[in-house]
């Protein structure tokens, strides 16, 4: 059989698949639990929903795709966990928190 | 709903450790309890003791409460150590499928990977994708490589309770000859045919589920889905057919079409999902992406016969007219709405007039129609009698 190969063909740049939606809805879902964990972590003062949202930021940079890694999205669901777990032990209404 | 177990896995463990946390405090508050009684019973003769006391409480409650804190740093460190350990397997996985593979593509293609060498593109911890062109009767081949999610822990504990994913490639090419005869063809795993369905609009639109006796040889777990009855008996040769039934449990589907959906710049289409055999077994998944390379000059030299192809035509005429009837009733709801939200704004302006302007309204309002019954000569038709 003749080589199939064709160096004329090769097409720059050729991408088949473009749209990969359904690891991006799950990254919102993480990224979104961790926002709502963290506000009633500082809300309710409980400690518990803190560290739950910081599991979730964990969980949320282990997923991120190379390709659309957004800063600001990142900065913010991290600074707002840290924030919680800040103001729960560092605070100066830490007692408050349970 | 599976796209929620991960959550639910999660709030699971944070109701566990929260309860856990609270009973360990709870026995530890009782027993301070006691202790405080114990003092305060011995400590009546000198009351100055109780700011000492108090001291000690805090002191003993202290260690008691770090356990929250304790439990949840061991599971982001065990998330941690998770994810370099499992993406360092997804990574191993993937070194022997290019170590396996790279012979058939640099054999077919002319550029393998992007930069010329045979490089396989990280797209996140689990998912890799391999691109290649330069071969004839196609644009090029994208692999996409869908292992399990190692490097999360929740999937990991998904995976053992037995709701996990199992590692898939895919294979997508897009064929590149311009007068390639109309197909539209899938063979899929028989429970899978009704989500199959409903995924790829085109099979929805077209095909048919294939009962004839074309393709006996065929494994009886697997459906054919197609458009023309000929295409069966044209495509599963008996070559293919021995791979695929030696394969069974590895090919999950294959999709023939020329108004492929995946990407709009490139209609005709193939798509492979194999799934990933056991490591010492890699050569099987080498045999079936031969295969699946096989089938792209398969597809582009296919001529249907005639009356098949007449018929095949006659259904994309038929589904063409139908989608520009669609667009056609569309576009007069829109006009038909737009009117009706015009209408209700006028209705609106009036309500807001005065009596004064609204009589004066009316009165230009009677006069236009006036006009329009007496027509543009102005002329009146009397009828006598």
């Amino acid at each position: 059989m003749s080589d199939p190969r064709k160096e004329s063909l090769v097409v720059s740049n050729f991408e088949m698949r473009i749209n990969t939606a359904d690891s991006k809805e799950e990254l919102e879902y993480w990224s979104l639990f961790c926002f709502v964990f963290a506000f009633t972590g500082i809300i309710f003062k409980y400690k518990v929903c803190l560290w739950t949202s910081v599991v979730c930021c964990v969980a949320y940079l282990a997923n991120l795709k190379s390709k659309d890694i957004g800063a600001r999205q990142i900065v913010s669901s991290v600074s707002l966990s840290l924030m919680g777990l800040v103001m729960a032990y560092f605070g100066p209404n830490a007692n408050l928190f349970v | 709903m599976v796209k929620f177990n991960k959550f639910i896995i999660l709030v699971l463990l944070v109701l566990i450790c929260s309860f856990v946390s609270k009973s360990f405090s709870q026995e530890n508050d009782s027993e301070e309890f006691e202790q405080n009684e114990i003092n305060i019973d011995g400590g009546s003769e000198a009351p100055q003791d109780t700011s000492m006391e108090t001291e000690q409480v805090k002191v003993i409650r202290k260690p008691n409460n770090y356990l929250l804190e304790i439990v949840f740093i061991s599971i982001i460190i065990a998330y941690a150590v998770n994810y370099f350990v499992g993406q360092n397997t997804n990574r191993e996985l993937i070194k022997l499928w290019g170590k396996k593979l790279q012979p058939v593509f640099d054999s077919n293609f002319a550029k393998t990977g992007n930069k010329g060498t045979f490089t396989i593109l990280k797209v996140n911890a689990s998912t890799y994708s391999f691109l290649c062109t330069g071969r004839i009767n196609c644009f090029g081949l994208q692999a996409t490589l869908d292992l399990k999610k190692r490097h999360d822990l929740f999937s990991v504990i998904m995976d053992l309770v037995g709701y996990g994913n199992p590692d898939r490639m895919t294979i997508e090419i897009a064929i590149n000859k311009e007068n390639m005869d109309p197909l539209v063809f899938a063979l899929v795993k028989s429970k899978a045919i009704k989500k199959f369905k409903s995924d790829n609009n085109d099979v929805d639109l077209f095909c048919s589920k294939y009962t004839g006796s074309g393709i006996s040889g065929l494994a009886s777990s697997f459906g054919v889905l197609c458009d023309t009855e000929v295409l069966p008996s044209l495509l599963l040769k008996s070559e293919a057919l021995q791979v695929i039934n030696q394969n069974e449990n590895l090919v999950e589907c294959m999709h023939f079409s020329d108004h492929s959906l995946i990407n709009p710049k490139y209609p005709k289409a193939l798509r492979f999902v194999f799934k990933f055999p056991k490591q010492s077994e890699m050569d099987k998944l080498a045999l079936l992406t031969k295969m699946a390379i096989h089938y792209i000059d398969v597809v582009a030299n296919l001529e249907l016969p005639k009356n098949y192809k007449a018929k095949a035509d006659k259904l994309r005429d038929k589904a063409k007219e139908e989608i520009e009837k669609q667009a056609k009733l569309e576009r007069q709801e829109e006009l038909q709405k737009k009117k009706y939200e015009k209408k209700l704004k006028e209705k609106e302006a009036i309500s807001k007039l005065t009596p004064e302007q609204q009589r004066k309204r009316d009165e230009k309002e009677y006069k236009q129609q006036l006009k329009k019954r007496t027509g543009a000569g102005g002329k009146t038709k009397i009828v006598l009698g």
